[in-house]
């Protein structure tokens, strides 16, 4: 299985960052449904980003615009919604299902607070691209030392 | 009709990769309804466009290749490139990776393979796969002798 990872140490706060995310990122919820394979959550996501800016894209295939709820929590960005079953699951003969239908649930804890208002987020051929500023006020400031 | 059977790994699998491009390639998630009239294959290929796919009938195997615009793996490109910012994005969490897609489907004797259709939307591929009109079942009457 080939596998790609371009994570390096980087000085600064930011590795405190990296570190402090990693260990949070471990706690999603499990999907509630079927559209999941054991043991793995969907929908699948990666994540970037730097100290200022964090960009996250889930991979949503065959979700309808109006299915995906994205709610922000605080230091939490909670991704969940449904996937439609096109046809009706009841009555057909299924010759092959791996696709999977039902509702997810992801919750994404954040390294830092995010401005609310300045979130973009855009879905486009199954692909959902989220973009978040860091709150102003969470920004490290240096702090003057009287001598 | 003869697919891939389900004991096969869930969605994703690396089965191999090339010279020509360096993407790995996975087998993306199907599923196959049968109808009274034909085949419905639906196609999970996230961030894939229309001309992005090609879909082939050859013989009797039907053949979904779908791979993005740039063959560049993560490795070529280092982290994503936020062109707005100073600093570069550091992948805090990765768990798929660029990838193009492939796979093949048997489809038998009955299907008509002049009236296959294909749609894509929100990145899902649905291929309709009509039966031929003389192999639909039809009744047959019973005369007196």
């Amino acid at each position: 299985m080939v596998t790609t990872t371009t994570t390096y140490p980087i000085e600064g706060v930011f590795n405190e960052l990296t570190r402090e995310f990693r260990r949070f990122f471990g706690d999603t919820l499990e999907p509630t449904s079927t559209a999941v394979a054991k043991g793995t959550s969907w929908p699948q996501l990666n994540l970037s980003g730097n100290e200022n800016v964090l960009c996250i894209t889930a991979e949503i295939p065959g979700v309808a615009l109006e299915d995906i709820e994205l709610t922000l929590e605080g230091r939490s960005l909670i991704l969940s919604g449904k996937r439609a079953a096109s046809e009706d699951s009841a009555t057909t003969d299924w010759l092959l299902r791996e696709r999977g239908t039902g509702s997810f649930k992801r919750n994404i804890h954040l390294p830092y607070e995010v401005e609310e208002d300045q979130i973009e987020a855009s879905a486009k051929q199954g692909l959902l691209e989220i973009r978040l500023k860091r709150r102003e006020a969470s920004k490290p400031r240096r702090i003057v030392i009287n001598g | 009709m003869n697919t891939n059977t389900t004991e096969q790994p869930r969605q994703t699998e690396v089965t191999k990769q090339d010279t020509v491009c360096s993407l790995p390639i996975y087998r993306p998630a199907a599923d196959v309804a049968r109808g009274e009239n034909g085949l419905v294959i639906e196609i999970d290929l996230p961030g894939i466009s229309e001309q992005q796919v090609e879909l082939e009938l050859k013989n009797d195997q039907l053949v979904v290749k779908a791979q993005p615009n740039s063959c560049k793996t993560e490795a070529d490109t280092e982290d994503t490139q936020d062109s707005a910012e100073s600093q570069p994005l550091i992948n805090l969490r990765k768990e798929v990776q660029r990838r193009r897609f492939e796979r093949s489907f048997r489809l038998g004797n009955r299907v008509d393979r002049e009236a296959i259709k294909a749609s894509m939307k929100n990145g899902v591929l649905k291929v309709e796969i009509p039966y031929k009109a003389e192999t639909l079942p039809r009744k047959i009457n019973i005369t007196a002798a």
